[in-house]
């Protein structure tokens, strides 16, 4: 039996997302075992869970409080973090994820491959020189550009199941989600109760996130569920935690719509049997979304930038709006569409749409989010964002698979597009030009002074292309990594590595012209610009 | 900890100690100053889980808390400091007390290490001093309201249980020097990760 450990330092939704690798890992080695590292207070996720092992937690908050306090000696810190992880260093994995990926995670990560020398670690952790290392090429996409990217193109779910090698397709059904026949069968009764004559939908409304960034603006809400009443769409539920502030914002909402609400008070325990029981679930970006998502609940999930697409939804009959517009009373009506086509997918919309709607797919390179046909697209992110992701698969994952263009390509091909391919092509050309000079002066034989300067010179170029946004960054990221652990002293070794390291990145700027190519066709093969009627 | 104790009778012949030239209690009449001290602090009684008292004197405040907690049906957990061990026994022989929850460390740096303590103070209790038992032991609750610990490193190591994290730890200076393991060793030993871990927790917020 393989012993596996997740190391998840994240909030609650981050476990439940984890679950999708658990999910994979499950099915890849059935007689595992799956565990968990966690801070206790994220333990209420494991409340919604099952077929985990065992739960480590590891109380963070005590841990911090009696390190920062100066009235504290730093031992009962120490004491408490130990005792805390005392039976994860006693036990023998055979797989250690570091899924959190986070300094924290990182460290106990290169403690446990030291604890633990024939494990496996997937993710990113420290030899005992220091060195990061990655397990992986997609952990070190998800190390070194999802965390500093200013929008991430490419899912976490992609990198993370690349983990796990294999095809990128998540496993369903997922076997970690709770379900209590139970629960069930009371939620069935109490929330069918609600339904009338006239209103027989119950669409959930998730309130509050974890940032009032991402909530849907108060003002939103209460407009969408007094025209789901007028309309007799359906009858909002609003769902709710135990929490006070939450408790307060419902009173809020209610006082602002002028009618009583109904609100689903209900703890993670629970939740999954009054998920199951919705016809829809509107939510902002929130652990319950996670939640959802894993048990298929048809969602519209709701983002007010496109930077958190990165861990959207992945269920293929749901919806994303991105609030692009920041207009309540456009976003209301969009929504409004939106919940009516989910319900009805034969609804035609008569009116402009305002925000883009992204329907999740998958095809063999990942996630994708396409727009939606109804729905305009706005932003040239979608177009970088399916860019940047051929790159990740095919430069520097090797996925030698055909790309599908994404519906707004086909549909809607768009001077936006071809300004993206643009930058790509002068990125690679740049990148090509450095890649030649460096090469001409390793093979040109010469150690001379200048030689060796211009070589420098040539390098330092090419690395600082690992510090600025761009399609190519991931490559010039990957040629860092692999001359930081160089640690030979004998330099014509290290001539000879460079020279490798150097015709590698060679080969993947062809890959890339070859990318080229493939994404022109899509270009010249799409219809006029419907982009421009509407 | 020696300390003068006198014991003087009330009109109604109640107990009253005198410490070092102060009457810890009122002289005429223990049990109306005890509700009036108690008045002052009733808010804090319905909202806290607990109450930690700076002061045992003879117990009569003591006592007015507990009485008006049974009353209410209030139960935060009382815990009272008093590093006078001389004055409860005199308090518990003379009044037929006997109180739970009595913290006695008279050397400030071993409460400050007993787990215990540190533990309700992680709680954050509510504060409620006895002015005339903090009067009559000035020095001693000055340094437990103003203490700080020592980041020596040869004054913890002994307190840490996991022997090789001790180890690790007694080859620093001081403990500040965990936060810098990273920088300044090349080789990094498990119980360097493990702390490097710890010391990248103590850099974060208290929300996630």
């Amino acid at each position: 039996m393989k012993k596996i450990l997740f190391i998840n330092l994240r909030r609650i939704g981050d476990i439940f997302f984890s679950t999708h690798l658990a999910q994979k890992l499950k099915v890849k080695y059935p007689h595992s075992s799956i565990n968990y590292l966690a801070y206790k207070e994220s333990a209420a996720a494991f409340d919604a869970l099952t077929n985990i092992d065992n739960t480590y937690l590891i109380d963070r908050k005590t841990i911090i409080t009696y390190a920062k306090s100066p009235i504290f000696p730093v031992h009962h810190a120490v004491n408490l973090f130990s005792d805390n992880i005392k039976k994860v260093t006693e036990t023998k994995w055979d797989i250690i994820i570091n899924f959190s990926n986070d300094p924290v995670g990182t460290h106990i990560s290169s403690a446990l491959k030291l604890f633990n020398p024939g494990a496996q670690i997937l993710g990113t952790f420290h030899n005992e020189r220091k060195k990061l290392t990655d397990s992986s090429t997609a952990s070190q996409y998800l190390n070194e550009c999802m965390a500093t990217n200013a929008y991430s193109s490419v899912h976490l779910s992609d990198c993370y199941l690349n983990f796990a090698e294999g095809p990128l397709d998540t496993i369903k059904p997922n076997t970690f989600v709770k379900i209590n026949s139970e629960s069930n069968q009371n939620n069935f009764k109490r929330l069918n109760a609600l339904r009338t004559n006239e209103i027989t939908k119950l669409i959930g409304i998730q309130l509050m996130s974890s940032s009032t960034n991402k909530d849907i603006p108060m003002e939103v809400v209460a407009n969408i569920a007094k025209k789901m009443i007028d309309l007799k769409i359906g009858l909002p539920l609003f769902l709710i935690s135990n929490a006070p502030e939450e408790i307060n914002y419902a009173k809020d909402l209610s006082n602002f719509i002028g009618t009583t609400i109904t609100t689903i008070s209900t703890s993670f325990e629970e939740i999954s049997s009054v998920l199951l029981n919705l016809d829809l679930f509107v939510t902002p970006d929130t652990s319950v979304k996670h939640l959802a998502d894993l048990l298929e609940v048809p969602m519209i999930e709701f983002l007010n930038s496109t930077s958190q697409l990165k861990q959207s939804s992945i269920s293929v009959n749901n919806s994303i709006l991105v609030n692009e517009t920041k207009n309540n009373s456009e976003t209301t009506s969009d929504l409004i569409f939106l919940i009516q086509k989910m319900l009805n997918p034969k609804i035609t919309k008569t009116t402009t749409f305002n925000n883009s709607v992204l329907n999740v797919s998958f095809n063999e390179v990942g996630v994708f989010y396409n727009q939606d046909e109804s729905c305009v697209a706005s932003s040239s992110e979608y177009d970088k964002r399916f860019i940047n992701k051929a790159i990740l698969n095919r430069v520097l994952l090797k996925n030698k698979m055909e790309l599908r263009r994404p519906l707004e390509i086909q549909k809607y091909s768009t001077k936006l597009f071809d300004q993206q391919l643009t930058k790509l092509k002068v990125e690679t050309v740049t990148l090509s030009k450095l890649i030649l000079n460096g090469l001409r002066s390793l093979l040109s034989g010469k150690s001379d002074k200048t030689n060796s300067r211009e070589f420098l010179l040539t390098l330092t170029e090419l690395l600082s292309l690992s510090e600025v946004e761009g399609f190519l960054r991931p490559l010039a990221i990957n040629l860092k990594v692999k001359i930081e652990s160089i640690s030979d002293n004998n330099s014509e070794k290290n001539r000879k590595l460079l020279e490798a390291f150097f015709f590698e990145m060679k080969s993947q700027v062809s890959e890339t012209n070859l990318l080229i190519k493939e994404l022109e066709s899509f270009k010249q093969s799409a219809p006029k610009n419907r982009f421009m009627e509407l | 900890m020696s300390s003068n104790i006198e014991i003087k009778l009330t009109p109604s012949g109640l107990h009253v100690p005198v410490k070092n030239n102060i009457f810890l209690h009122s002289a005429y009449d223990p049990i109306k100053e005890a509700d009036n001290f108690l008045e002052k602090h009733i808010n804090s009684l319905t909202t806290k889980d607990n109450i930690l008292v700076l002061g045992f004197g003879f117990g009569y405040h003591i006592d007015a808390i507990y009485n008006y907690c049974n009353q209410q049906n209030l139960s935060p957990n009382i815990f009272i400091l008093e590093p006078d061990q001389e004055l409860i026994s005199k308090a518990e022989e003379l009044r037929s007390i006997k109180y739970a929850n009595l913290i006695t460390f008279t050397n400030l740096t071993d409460l400050f290490n007993d787990i215990k303590f540190a533990a309700l103070l992680i709680t954050k209790p509510y504060f409620l001093p006895h002015p005339a038992s903090i009067a009559s032991n000035e020095t001693y609750f000055k340094n437990f309201l103003t203490f700080q610990a020592s980041q020596k490193t040869t004054d913890v190591t002994k307190y840490i249980q996991d022997i090789s994290l001790s180890s690790t730890i007694a080859q620093l200076e001081n403990t500040d020097e965990i936060n810098k393991i990273f920088e300044m060793k090349n080789f990094l030993s498990k119980e360097d990760f493990l702390l490097c871990a710890f010391s990248e927790m103590k850099k974060q917020g208290r929300d996630l």
